[in-house]
């Protein structure tokens, strides 16, 4: 059946009409051998969760799909790591929507990846380690945060 | 571009002296960083004898320059030295 599946699928050159249709409440999401029930047209076949990408379940902005087969986060809950961001605004703001850890911050801010940084001091020509500042917003930055792009620092000290 | 301030009253300026500042130099989009362990201040070598001060930070967040005074040519010429030799 699985054969003559393939067979037919090749013949229409549709993705679509390919799709091993997987069922609604499937909770083994690696095992092609579990039979499906509904006729949803997911291309990747039974191996992938179902998913609606028009329909955003918990309301965060991101469409089911996108937040099973991209992001990892739960479709079905606005904020997935509990940081008080929605998922959705946490994708906007650069900030890791599963990583509690980390959230938005308040004046807007967009993070930079520092990737692998490793400071080797604080002179000219050194990768300067990462030090914490507090914003106009009161709140505390990091100052790798905002690597990715160059910044000229303006320091004073009374106005 | 990030300003940094350090505070008037007290070698660390607090977190509503950095929301006064910000909003009397109108800063909008431009983060104010008020820099209260004084370590960044302390690595540029900048004295507060006159300001402000500035440095250019990479990317990667190396420390490209830092002088005392505005010199936007300056600071321009460090960003295209640090861009030419990354490329």
């Amino acid at each position: 059946m699985r054969l003559l599946r393939a067979v037919t699928c090749g013949a229409l050159l549709s993705l679509a009409a390919c799709a091993e249709p997987d069922k609604l409440d499937d909770t083994d999401l690696t095992d092609a051998d579990v039979t499906d029930t509904d006729t949803d047209t997911d291309t990747a076949g039974a191996d992938t969760v179902d998913c609606d990408a028009a329909s955003d379940g918990d309301g965060d902005g991101l469409d089911d799909c996108t937040e099973l087969e991209e992001l990892g986060t739960d479709p079905e809950l606005a904020d997935s790591d509990g940081d008080g961001d929605d998922d959705g605004a946490e994708v906007d703001c650069a900030s890791d929507p599963l990583n509690s850890d980390e959230a938005c911050y308040l004046c807007g801010w967009v993070r930079g990846d520092p990737g692998t940084l490793v400071s080797d001091g604080d002179d000219i020509g050194d990768t300067i380690e990462n030090l914490t500042f507090v914003d106009q917003c009161q709140e505390e930055v990091a100052l790798w945060d905002f690597a990715g792009e160059y910044h000229v620092l303006f320091m004073t000290a009374a106005w | 571009m990030v300003t940094l301030y350090e505070g008037v009253l007290n070698p660390t300026p607090d977190g509503q002296e950095i929301e006064n500042y910000a909003e009397y130099i109108s800063s909008g989009d431009m983060p104010v960083l008020g820099d209260l362990t004084g370590r960044l201040i302390e690595a540029s070598g900048w004295d507060g004898s006159s300001m402000p001060g500035q440095c250019v930070v990479a990317p990667d967040m190396t420390m490209l320059d830092c002088y005392t005074g505005e010199d936007d040519a300056r600071a321009a010429a460090a960003i295209e030295a640090h861009y030419q030799s990354a490329r």
